[in-house]
C-alpha cells in the first residue's frame, strides 16, 4: 500500500537540543496513524515538520508525495490540519469562519458542511471566542473537513475534552476513515485503540516502533510466572519490566508468537508451576515501555555520573 | 486576484471598528483643519459656537492622532496574519504568500 506520509531519518534540533532523532515512519494511505509518547517526546514537533512549519534539520518527510518544505499554498487544499493550540479566528462567528474558508477550497461540500454542523451541534452565530474548548475544536474539525481532504493531521485533538465531546469527534473521524488518511497525536490511548490501524511511539525524539495496531496489541503480552523458587539471571532482550514478589515472577514479553513464546519461557524457567500469558491493552503497553524507558535514563544518568 | 479581495474582504468586516474610528477623525481633521489658517489672534467663535484658539488645539491634536489611528490600523490588519510565530492559522491553509501580502499591501494603500 502507497503511503501518503513516511519520513526518512527525519531530525530537527532546537540548538544543542535534539527533538527528533533519525526518525523513519510510514502512514499508509486509508490507515489511521496514532503517534504516542510522553510529553516532551517530539510528537508536536514532528507533525509540525510534517506541515512545514517547522524545517527539519536533517532527512526528509514527505506528505502526499510531495517534500514537505514544497507544503505551501495551493498544496493545502488537500490536507487538513487541526492542533489545540493553532489561532482560529477568534473575532469570527462559527458561520463567519466557514464563509471565510469555503472558497479557499474548491471541493469544499457543502451538504457535508451542513451535516457535520447538524452533527456537532454547532451554534453558527456564535463567535469562536465565545465557544467552549469542546466546541471549538468541533468548529476546527468542521473546517478541515469539509472539503474532504486526502490527509487529516491531527496534533492532540481529543486533549482536554469531555467523554462526550471525545466521542463525537472520534465518530466523526470514524466516518472519515475510509476516504482520508489521519495521522494523529493523542495521549488518550484507549481511545485510539478503538480506531486506529497503525501506532508509532515515539520516545526522546525517536521512534521506538512504527507498526500496525493488531501487529504491536498481538506481540506484547503480560506473563506472571508462578510459584518459582529462582529467577533467571540472564533474560532475553524482548523481556523487559522484570519483577518479583511474593513467589510471583512478572514480566512484559514483546515478541510474543504464541506456542513458539511459551515453550521458551516454559524451558527458560523449569521450576514454574504456573505461567499465563495476558493480551495487553495499548495503554498498559505505553506505560511498560515508558516505564522501561525511565529504567533505561536512570541507568544511562548514573552511568553518565560514575 | 480574487483571493487578494476576498481576505481584504475579511480584513474591512474584521476591523471595522477600528476603520469607522479612523474614518471619523479624518474627517473631524479635514473640517476642524482649515482653523488654522485663519490668523492667530482671531479668537473669534467659530463653529458649534466654540472659541476658534479651541479649535486650534484639537486640530493639532487631530494632527497627530490621525497618522496614529492609521499606523495601529494598519499594525492590527499586518497581525492578523502575522508573519512571525508558527500557531497562525493561515500557514495551514490554502493561503497564497504574495496574494496574502498584496491584499495588506492594498489595505494599506485604501488606509492613505
Amino acid at each position: 500500500m502507497a503511503s501518503a506520509i513516511y519520513t526518512e531519518h527525519l531530525s530537527k534540533q532546537f540548538g544543542r537540543t535534539a527533538a527528533l532523532t533519525d526518525v523513519d515512519l510510514a502512514v499508509p494511505a486509508g490507515s489511521v496513524y496514532a503517534l504516542v509518547g510522553g510529553n516532551g517526546a517530539g510528537k508536536t514537533t514532528l507533525i509540525k515538520v510534517l506541515m512545514n512549519i517547522l524545517r527539519p534539520t536533517g532527512g526528509q518527510a514527505v506528505v502526499l508525495g510531495m517534500n514537505s518544505e514544497a507544503l505551501i499554498g495551493e498544496k493545502f487544499r488537500q490536507i487538513g490540519y487541526i492542533s489545540e493550540n493553532q489561532e482560529m479566528l477568534d473575532w469570527a462567528t462559527v458561520g463567519r469562519m466557514l464563509d471565510y474558508f469555503r472558497p479557499f477550497y474548491p471541493t469544499w461540500d457543502r451538504s457535508l458542511e451542513r451535516r457535520l454542523l447538524q452533527q456537532f451541534d454547532l451554534p453558527l452565530k456564535r463567535k469562536l471566542k465565545h465557544l467552549s474548548r469542546g466546541m471549538r475544536m468541533k468548529a476546527a474539525f468542521v473546517s478541515s473537513m469539509a472539503y474532504r481532504p486526502a490527509v487529516m493531521v491531527l496534533d492532540e485533538p481529543l486533549s482536554g475534552l469531555d467523554p462526550f465531546v471525545r466521542d463525537e469527534l472520534v465518530e466523526s473521524l470514524r466516518d472519515h476513515a475510509s476516504e482520508t488518511t489521519v495521522f494523529l497525536s493523542s495521549h488518550d490511548l484507549a481511545e485510539i485503540e478503538s480506531f486506529a490501524t497503525h501506532v508509532g511511539f515515539l520516545e526522546q525524539g525517536r521512534m521506538l516502533f512504527s507498526e500496525e495496531m493488531a501487529s504491536l496489541l498481538g506481540r506484547f503480552r503480560a506473563v506472571t510466572v508462578g510459584m518459582i523458587t529462582g529467577i533467571p539471571g540472564e533474560m532475553p532482550a524482548e523481556w523487559f519490566n522484570a519483577e518479583s514478589a511474593d513467589g510471583v515472577f512478572r514480566f512484559i514479553h514483546s515478541k510474543y508468537l504464541g506456542d513458539e513464546s511459551e515453550a521458551e519461557v516454559r524451558a527458560r524457567l523449569p521450576w514454574a508451576t504456573e505461567i499465563s500469558f495476558e493480551p495487553m491493552p495499548l495503554r498498559s503497553i505505553f506505560l511498560a515501555i515508558a516505564k522501561a524507558g525511565q529504567i533505561r535514563s536512570a541507568a544511562l544518568r548514573e552511568g553518565t555520573a560514575a | 486576484m480574487k483571493q487578494v479581495l476576498h481576505i481584504f474582504g475579511k480584513d474591512m468586516r474584521r476591523f471595522w471598528p477600528e476603520i469607522l474610528i479612523s474614518l471619523a477623525i479624518t474627517a473631524a481633521f479635514a473640517r476642524i483643519y482649515p482653523i488654522l489658517w485663519l490668523p492667530e489672534n482671531n479668537t473669534g467663535v467659530g463653529m458649534l459656537g466654540v472659541h476658534n484658539s479651541q479649535f486650534r488645539i484639537l486640530a493639532n491634536a487631530l494632527l497627530i492622532l490621525m497618522p496614529v489611528t492609521w499606523w495601529i490600523l494598519i499594525a492590527r490588519v499586518i497581525h492578523s496574519e502575522s508573519m512571525v510565530g508558527d500557531k497562525q492559522f493561515w500557514l495551514t491553509r490554502p493561503y497564497d504568500w504574495p496574494k496574502l501580502l498584496a491584499s495588506k499591501l492594498l489595505f494599506g494603500v485604501m488606509s492613505f
